[in-house]
């Protein structure tokens, strides 16, 4: 009797507050389950089922795992000390019934063990029994042989184990402490401690406004992708700081001032919605804005992941436009030179009647390439250090006036000292751009000519904003840019991509043979065979590993956003059932002092509408001005269609918009039933 | 006619599952003429509450009427019945039951908002109030912030700020101290002078003995009731405690 006393307390304490540590435990569970699933399917045992990529898909999965890992015990924590709170008064009316601290501790460390054991047992459970479910769905995803049994990896749950029993360890040592360092009579009190009118604190709410608003202005106006890149986490700290301070502060003062305005605030409608909202938002502004910002990682995460995704066919179209792609670079000049590439094409053409193919040319561009920073006027090419160069280094490609014709079938002539001008992430300020090196400098006149639309040979992968130059002659630019090798980095390249429409050599024979023939008849063309690099690459062996990695991302997207999705949740369920609590007694007043019941509703209604919006509001504005940013990052990635994103984002928005109506539709039914229970 | 009559009011409440009926108000009777200052008194269990829950149209009986200035309560509709409330009856309650989220004034303001009225001519009616009442000075205070004597005479002034036909006033001095009690019960006194009648529901003898006519419920009845006519507060005191002992004691009339 006595020996099961302690644990009969403790599970009591577990089963009469079910209805809050339920939902905990549920989430514990979810996440555990996800972590499993995820180490899992970062292990070996999944692994080698796919093709091609298995180290990107390794490792995006396990940066998946330990970002759940860290997110659980921040939240767990978290939700853990909320509910300790409110269980106070009943550790405090044991403490006054003659239970010691020591007493308290075992309760708590019983409680502690129930729960980490309820969560670790169900949690593998579901893990083990989703795993076979979700390693189908990646295995299929990322295009590998599925096998249908089911595995368990020791190893995966021996780590799921020991990461979330340390934990839970947390957990129990942040409540212990917290028992351990309150009196009796602050334990039977702490419940109803009156609650002090929120003040307006101004300066923090302006504050919010100028950070959210410097956030935003930073992510419309960054051009440069790798700026974004950079600035991307300077900006999303600066919306989550501002995020919280505009919710607990900003919205607190915004309904003060709604009060000063006599003729408004004392109207029926509004008298009593207003002056409530100011203690809801105190009250829930750290919860709602938690809601705001885990909404808009769900939504960012989920939108550009699916783009990327839905993308990547798009992304290797761009990236190799030809089924085989030719890329020769030159260590020397003079290998532009028409007579000299032709003799280069001579050799390709008789490769190909020799094996008696048929080809389809795509691309056909030599081109040089440098990099410049962008100056007061124009374009400097100079020797740079990596800092400056991160802001203002401009990818520069040059073409001639030729094979622009000839790729675009455009008839453009050039003058003198001409050069059409066409760039991307960038513009020049002044009309005339003047390439300056420290000896020479070549004026440039920008021709408008036909179609302004941005042309490179190739450069999709570029992390640079670039610039694009049709000169008149490739010669040109070797004078410029003469002897000077050694301080910048110049490439020659010439580009040569083409579909294989029909051949006995597969693709990659094809292409490893016609190399083998380039080099051999190389030395006779050309001065010295050490000079040039003829570099191969075939679409569809490329295309696997950008399956690898985006697949892994879209996957891995999905999953945290489920998790992110279940800890919103949670803060939702929490904030409505220590609403209801406390708005019981204040809707008995009202009721008393002359409202009809019906007037309560609706005014509770209205309320919380408002509080069910503003997240959703706020997480569809970060959403809008993360946009440019975000798309600039996909950049990074090879994803330039502007389009689909906006469409994934759309989409994306919507299902959660729909979702997130449902669950609060789901918790208020929670809330009036505790407000209505009471009377 | 009397400003408010209870005629043989009756009150059964079930239990949830249909199986026990209890009696609370068996069968109750009274008036309360205009101007009056009427103390209840009763034990614990004796139905005041109930009483003054009905009264207050919170609550429905179960047989018999209620009728304030010839209107019969049972007979206003649940849509009308919280403007009824609000515009012909003044609450005070033992818990003050000042709404938290309000600061002093705005919970005075609070049943004349609710009524549609503007700033301007809730603020000219609050103003002598407050003088009246001592509580000028924390208007703009919130409930917290003030002690109980000071949310009481708060819970006065929103009781009177509709110039109510009635006040009633369920055990007002329960939950103060002596001190704020007896200021109380002079505030009380001085706004009956002036004409305001008041329904107190009270198991204080000390309190009781401030009206002008105490009636004691006994078991869902009315028992007995005795009038102050010329005495002082201090022999009607008296009386009123040796009624209370004849009703603990004696059982039957």
């Amino acid at each position: 009797m006595k020996t099961l006393f302690y644990p009969r307390l403790a599970w009591d304490g577990i089963r009469k507050n079910k209805r809050m540590v339920f939902p905990y435990i549920l989430t514990c569970i979810c996440m555990i389950c996800m972590f499993y699933i995820l180490a899992f399917l970062a292990s070996p045992t999944v692994i080698d089922l796919l093709p091609k990529g298995r180290d990107t898909a390794g490792m995006v999965m396990t940066l998946g795992y330990i970002v759940i890992a860290i997110f659980s015990t921040i939240f767990l924590y978290y939700t853990n000390s909320f509910l300790i709170r409110r269980r106070t008064s009943e550790f405090g009316l044991y403490n006054v019934l003659g239970m010691n601290k020591w007493n308290l501790i075992r309760i708590i460390t019983l409680e502690s063990l129930i729960t980490a054991a309820i969560s670790i047992v169900v949690g593998l459970f579901f893990g083990i029994a989703l795993s076979k479910l979700a390693e189908l769905g990646f295995v299929k995803v990322i295009g590998g042989t599925v096998t249908f049994d089911l595995h368990v990896n020791g190893i995966c749950v021996r780590n799921t184990v020991v990461c979330y029993l340390v934990i839970f360890a947390i957990i129990w040592l942040s409540s212990v402490i917290r028992i351990r360092k309150s009196s009796a009579v602050s334990l039977l009190k702490s419940e109803n401690t009156g609650e002090k009118a929120p003040k307006a604190n101004r300066i923090l709410g302006v504050l919010g406004v100028v950070i959210l608003a410097a956030a935003y202005y930073i992510a419309v106006s960054i051009e440069n992708p790798i700026m974004a890149i950079l600035w991307f986490f300077v900006a999303v700290i600066m919306v989550i700081i501002a995020t919280y301070l505009l919710m607990i502060s900003g919205s607190v003062l915004f309904c003060r001032l709604l009060q000063k305005n006599k003729k408004y605030y004392y109207a029926p409608k509004h008298f009593v919605s207003v002056s409530s909202m100011v203690y809801r938002m105190k009250r829930n502004g750290a919860g709602l804005a938690s809601i705001a910002i885990i909404a808009t990682m769900v939504l960012v995460m989920t939108s550009a992941a699916s783009c990327l995704w839905f993308g990547t066919q798009d992304i290797l179209n761009k990236r190799y436009p030809a089924e085989i792609n030719l890329s020769i670079r030159f260590y020397k000049d003079g290998y532009l030179e028409t007579e000299k590439l032709e003799k280069m094409r001579s050799i390709i053409e008789s490769f190909r009647e020799k094996t008696g193919s048929e080809t389809k040319l795509i691309i056909d561009m030599p081109c040089i390439q440098t990099y410049a920073l962008e100056a007061e006027n124009g374009l400097l090419i100079t020797p740079y250090d990596d800092s400056t160069f991160f802001n203002r280094g401009r990818s520069i490609s040059f073409i001639s006036i030729d094979d622009y014709n000839r790729e675009t079938g455009q008839d453009a002539v050039l003058n003198d000292g001409e050069a059409l001008v066409f760039s991307k992430g960038f513009s020049l300020k002044s009309d005339d751009v003047v390439l300056n090196t420290e000896t020479r400098s070549l004026k440039l006149k920008p021709a408008n000519h036909g179609e302004k639309k941005y042309f490179t040979y190739n450069g999709a992968e570029d992390l640079f904003p670039q610039m694009t130059l049709v000169v008149s002659d490739l010669s040109v630019v070797e004078k410029l840019l003469e002897n000077r090798e050694k301080d910048y980095s110049i490439s020659r390249i010439w580009a040569y991509s083409f579909d294989l429409a029909q051949s006995p050599l597969s693709e990659e024979e094809y292409a490893k043979s016609l190399r083998k023939s380039i080099e051999e008849a190389a030395p006779d063309s050309f001065d010295d065979g050490t000079d040039y690099l003829i570099i191969w690459e075939i679409r569809e062996n490329e295309a696997s590993e950008y399956i690898a990695l985006n697949g892994s991302l879209f996957f891995i997207g999905c999953v945290l956003s489920v998790v992110f999705i279940f800890a919103a949740v949670l803060i939702i369920y929490y904030k409505q059932i220590s609403e209801g609590y406390e708005d019981c007694k204040r809707f008995e007043v009202m009721r008393k002092v002359g409202m009809t019941k019906k007037d309560i509703k609706s005014s509770i209604n209205s309320q919380l509408l408002a509080v069910f919006f503003i997240p959703l509001i706020f997480a569809g504005l970060h959403l809008c001005f993360a946009f440019p940013m975000i798309d600039k990052v996909l950049m990074l990635f090879g994803l330039l269609n502007k389009g689909l994103f906006l469409l994934t984002t759309s989409i994306t928005f919507a299902m959660f918009a729909v979702f997130y109506t449902i669950v609060y539709k789901a918790t208020s039914n929670v809330y009036y039933n505790i407000v209505t229970a009471a009377k | 006619m009397s400003l408010l009559e209870v005629n043989n009011l009756k009150k059964i409440y079930k239990t949830r599952f249909g199986g026990q009926e209890v009696e609370a108000l068996r069968d109750v009777s009274f008036g309360v003429e205009e101007g009056e200052y009427v103390a209840i008194m009763g034990e614990s269990g004796s139905g005041k509450t109930t009483l003054l829950n009905i009264l207050a149209a919170l609550d429905k009986a179960t047989a018999g009427k209620i009728v304030l200035k010839g209107m019969e309560l049972s007979e206003i509709s649940e849509k009308d019945i919280a403007a009824f409330r609000r515009d012909n009856l003044g609450f005070v309650f033992q818990e003050f039951n000042l709404l938290d989220t309000f600061s002093i004034e705005d919970n005075i303001f609070l049943p004349l908002v609710l009524a549609g009225k503007d700033y301007r001519f809730m603020k000219e009616k609050l103003d002598p109030i407050a003088e009246k009442l001592g509580i000028s000075g924390i208007l703009k205070k919130y409930p917290y912030e003030v002690s109980g004597g000071q949310k009481q005479r708060a819970a006065v002034a929103r009781a009177l700020i509709t110039d109510p036909m009635i006040i009633l006033a369920d055990e007002p001095t329960g939950a103060l101290d002596s001190k704020s009690s007896d200021e109380l019960l002079r505030l009380f006194g001085e706004v009956n002078a002036l004409g305001q009648t008041i329904l107190m529901v009270t198991h204080s003898a000390k309190a009781a003995s401030c009206a002008g006519r105490v009636l004691f419920i006994k078991d869902g009845e009315v028992f007995h009731q005795i009038y102050r006519g010329a005495n002082t507060n201090q022999s009607f005191y008296q009386k009123i405690t040796e009624t209370l002992t004849l009703l603990a004691g004696g059982g039957s009339r």
